[in-house]
């Protein structure tokens, strides 16, 4: 189902012709800061077959780029969701009242971008190149009186195309897109606990116990295994130094097995930018 | 030109992908009847030990499915899904509902049959003054009045364990020991597999499991062999190991551990019988259940999931001896062990 969009996308990269061009900035280093609102629909059916929904405050997003010869991207960002079917309620165990509680989704991420500005003209320009990639999820279903840990995580390399528009003197337009093309994928088994699993967490040390989880990944590729990232940012310059703007991504995720997980993650935020 | 094309492109993508929520699986819906059809369904697909239990699911589908329809109340529903769960009686099954009990389909967790057969309090009175004790009772031990026999009760299986060795290093010299699992609710097995390596020389083939990984009445894992191995300094006295009807889940499989030991005796009562690992689940209407996706077997080749361990030695308390401060399960180790 993904296949054709997905072979249009790295086809719309990979066919660019390249003429290079180098930009000059005064000040090629950048910090970042975004904050804002979050939105996850999200159906991962080894925990429930239901969408779980949620919108949130806590997505954060720190980010370094450099821009000379090379084009360079640390991104590092965190986002936290409390999806429930329906609201918190309460029961009882022998007498003694119980809560039940909303599920609780951790999300990490870690991205490095290297690339070249390979078109640009007087407004606007674009640049691609290649992409590091990790994503950690850490999920906590709670069901009432029982609770399940699940994970998911990818290390990945892939492509990124960024595009830049000058709109006024002062404000400017960014776009950027990136895509893991190869993953190594590690997620909960079919039926959240086997006994890999349980081996797994035996260590009771959580460092080694994600390294274990991490370990029984397996090699895949975009064609199975789907993680693409798109963002668009609205900045202002109000100094050579200091930018403010707004940030709207969209994170889309899809992996078959062991089952299904399909995830639109939608963001909006405000983002602080300072130069140096 | 050729940038517009590519940002509309992009545009294109954004949209196809953010709005199109057709593309998640249709979710169960929240009627009776589709709640009693996805609960029926998962345990038919995910439950593991049917054949061990003896349950005829199909059977349950036709005794039950008839009488499920879409005016039924919230509470006609809850307990016609608690009847149907509790065919089962295995008390790693639950159904979870607003504002009511928790429903076990273990008839004796479920009405707490026999509960008070067990009592820390009574227990604490066997013990020497500056006994220790851990958060929310997860661990006593101390040692037994004039008697030179060390005593621990773990009240679950997890971080508690980790007082074992600080229990075998408190008492070096006793003559023996008395681990107390009685009313042990489970937990996390690794714990006790884990911490047990002082009471061991050798490793020790414990269990086998393996764990549902498709729908298919056949889609298992491979069997996964659990062992004991041998850590820090070698333990080696008599042990009496005591469970009863509540010690569930890992107690019970803390319970197969102590059983590969040489120098261990079980007393009290048969184990729960519910050994397997426990997942939860949600239904559309917010209820939630748990089930049991895990056969597990131990070195005889036998399940005895719905069973339980049996003691060496069988030995029920009595409300009426303990009313008088007996706790007999607990004489009788001491007992046993002088």
């Amino acid at each position: 189902m993904f296949r054709v969009p997905v072979f249009l996308f790295l086809l719309s990269f990979l066919g660019i012709p390249a003429p290079l061009f180098g930009q000059e900035n005064t000040l090629p280093n950048q910090l970042s800061l975004e904050m804002g609102l979050g939105h996850i629909a999200r159906q991962d059916k080894i925990f429930s077959p239901f969408i779980h929904r949620d919108v949130s405050f806590s997505q954060f997003q720190l980010r370094y780029s450099r821009e000379k010869r090379w084009f360079q991207q640390l991104d590092l960002g965190y986002a936290g969701f409390s999806p429930m079917l329906n609201s918190p309620y309460s029961f009882t165990i022998a007498g003694e009242t119980e809560q039940a509680y909303p599920h609780s989704f951790t999300f990490i991420h870690l991205d490095y971008k290297i690339g070249k500005r390979v078109w640009s003209n007087s407004k606007a320009g674009f640049t691609t190149g290649l992409l590091y990639a990790t994503q950690l999820q850490l999920l906590n279903y709670a069901y009432g009186r029982i609770g399940s840990f699940g994970y998911y995580s990818t290390f990945g390399l892939g492509v990124f195309g960024r595009y830049t528009y000058q709109l006024t003197s002062k404000s400017e337009l960014r776009t950027s897109l990136q895509l893991p093309v190869l993953l190594w994928l590690s997620r909960s088994p079919y039926l959240v606990n086997d006994d890999v699993f349980i081996e797994n967490i035996s260590s009771h040390a959580s460092l080694r116990t994600m390294a274990d989880f991490i370990a029984d990944g397996k090699l895949t590729t975009v064609f199975r295994n789907q993680e693409l990232s798109f963002s668009q940012q609205y900045v202002y310059h109000f100094s050579e130094r200091w930018e403010i703007g707004a940030v709207y991504t969209f994170n889309f995720m899809h992996s078959p097995l062991p089952r299904r997980l399909l995830s639109y993650q939608n963001n909006l935020g405000v983002i602080i930018n300072c130069r140096f | 030109m050729l940038h517009f094309i590519r940002f509309g492109s992009i545009l294109f993508l954004v949209i196809l992908f953010s709005g199109c929520t057709k593309f998640f699986e249709p979710e169960p819906a929240q009627d009776a009847v589709a709640v009693f059809d996805q609960l029926w369904t998962t345990f038919e697909q995910e439950y593991a030990p049917f054949a061990e239990r003896g349950v005829d699911w199909q059977a349950a589908y036709q005794d039950y499915r008839p009488q499920v329809n879409d005016l039924m109340s919230d509470e006609a529903l809850f307990n016609l899904l608690s009847t149907m769960l509790a065919r089962l009686d295995d008390g790693h099954v639950t159904l979870t509902a607003p504002g009511r009990p928790l429903f076990n389909s273990n008839a004796r967790r479920n009405t707490l049959l026999e509960d008070e057969l067990f009592s820390l309090p009574l227990v604490r009175t066997y013990l020497q003054p500056g006994f220790q004790q851990g958060e929310e009772n997860s661990y006593t031990f101390g040692k037994i009045r004039n008697e030179n026999i060390g005593y621990i009760h773990f009240e679950h299986v997890g971080e508690n364990f980790y007082q074992l060795n600080t229990f075998l290093n408190a008492f070096p010299n006793a003559a023996a020991y008395i681990i107390d699992l009685r009313h042990n609710q489970g937990g996390d097995f690794t714990y006790c597999f884990s911490e047990i390596g002082r009471l061991t020389n050798q490793s020790r083939y414990v269990f086998s499991s393996q764990t549902k990984n498709g729908p298919k009445a056949t889609d298992y894992t491979p069997w996964h062999q659990w062992f004991i191995h041998p850590s820090g300094e070698y333990v080696n006295k008599p042990i009496v190991v005591l469970a009863d009807r509540y010690t569930i889940s890992a107690g019970e499989r803390a319970l197969m551990a102590f059983k590969t030991l040489p120098n261990v005796t079980l007393v009290g009562d048969t184990s729960s019988g519910a050994h397997g690992t426990m997942i939860g689940r949600e239904l559309a209407n917010g209820w939630f259940y748990s089930l049991v996706p895990q056969k597990v077997i131990m070195p005889d080749g036998k399940s005895y999931e719905g069973i339980g361990i049996a003691p060496d030695y069988y030995i029920k308390n009595q409300l009426t001896d303990m009313q008088s401060g007996i706790d007999a399960t607990l004489d009788y180790a001491i007992d046993l062990v002088n």
